[in-house]
């Protein structure tokens, strides 16, 4: 059971992962139709793919876009989740060795301090980002089983991979549920709402190249500033 | 408030004496027969040094009908210390080595710590329990 969920079970979880959200990708290409008002252009490519890149690029980074500036906590909070979010999956040094056993993919690793730092810096971002859609009425309308339960599905890998790191005492328990609960996350990424780990890049890039083009982009020439 | 300070002075002192007493009775837990694994040798180490129970190693390899030619390679001179074939491997590929073959007969034996447990092997306590045993 165990060397089931460590080996199989957990590449069977990356491919789910890897091809549902290529799927999603493709599907979101073929969805675009103008009556939904989201076209992509082939012409003025000139204007379309600074346009697209430039949209992708500042939403990337901190107050980059005028969206970002209007909300600076939850900014922030945005932030201090996603650094971890995206750095310590990827580059944590146990997470390089098994993608380099399994996958054949070798990445660079953090050092193990910067690792534990953006762990903790993300699952605090994560609770005062749960606080806050409690907190804000117009939040509270707003948030529907759907958003909880990615955060749920993002607090639990980060909750038990931290108390495997300072428990030591049960180390192997946290472990388990800590593989189980990240593949979890795996499986359920592209049926759920965190298929915006690939649907943002792409929606930035369809907005983007809109409005390099039309919606007075084309007035003002390339990359349209939002 | 009155209460409150009682409150700190009897909690303090009780959970010093649960420090204490954590850190003795891990200190006395090590045990003798930890051998440590100095090949490959890593020159900036990330994670704490391995130290291995090696008897419990010898029990287990025997009763799956094994001996020491399992893990060890004869040599000219005697039997190696290292880890069978693992000074064959180009020295950059040491490390992937010693992971896949520790955790690969750990999977076949059905115990012992698997590739997601790090910090089994890489364990702090064990490596420091051995250092502070050292000074």
């Amino acid at each position: 059971m165990l060397d089931f969920i460590t080996g199989p079970l957990f590449l069977i979880s990356l491919a789910v992962f890897v091809v549902g959200l290529a799927l999603r990708a493709i599907l979101y290409v073929r969805g675009l139709d103008a009556r939904l008002e989201r076209v992509a252009y082939r012409y003025h490519t000139d204007r379309s793919i600074p346009g697209a890149l430039t949209s992708i690029f500042k939403w990337l980074i901190p107050a980059g876009t005028s969206g970002w500036r209007a909300q600076p906590v939850a900014t922030t909070l945005f932030f201090l989740l996603h650094l971890g979010a995206v750095l310590v999956p990827l580059f944590l040094l146990g997470h390089t060795v098994l993608l380099e056993t399994y996958v054949g993919i070798s990445l660079p690793s953090l050092p193990g301090g910067v690792a534990d730092v953006l762990a903790i810096m993300a699952l605090c971002g994560l609770l005062l980002l749960a606080l806050r859609r409690l907190s804000n009425p117009a939040l509270r309308q707003l948030n529907s089983g759907q958003d909880w339960l990615i955060l749920l599905l993002t607090f639990l890998p980060f909750a038990t991979g931290l108390m495997a790191r300072f428990d030591a005492t049960a180390y192997q328990t946290w472990m388990i549920a800590h593989v189980l609960s990240g593949e979890l996350f795996l499986i359920l990424a592209p049926f759920t709402k965190l298929s915006h780990i690939i649907l943002f890049f792409m929606s930035r890039a369809q907005i983007g190249m809109d409005f390099a083009i039309k919606r007075g982009g084309a007035t003002r020439g390339g990359a349209f500033p939002w | 408030m009155r209460e409150k300070l009682i409150g700190i002075r009897t909690t303090l002192p009780c959970l010093l004496f649960l420090i204490c007493g954590l850190a003795l009775s891990s200190g006395t837990a090590l045990g003798g027969e930890y051998v440590p694994v100095n090949t490959p040798a890593v020159s900036k180490p990330q994670m704490p040094k391995v130290f291995f129970p090696h008897d419990k190693h010898v029990e287990s390899v025997e009763a799956m009908n094994g001996d020491c030619s399992t893990c060890h390679n004869m040599t000219d001179n005697g039997m190696s210390e290292t880890l069978k074939d693992v000074t064959k491997v180009p020295a950059k590929k040491q490390v992937p080595y010693m992971h896949a073959t520790c955790t690969g007969c750990h999977v076949k034996a059905g115990k012992g710590p698997r590739l997601v447990d790090c910090r089994v092997c890489h364990s702090e306590r064990v490596a420091s329990g051995i250092a502070d045993g050292k000074k």
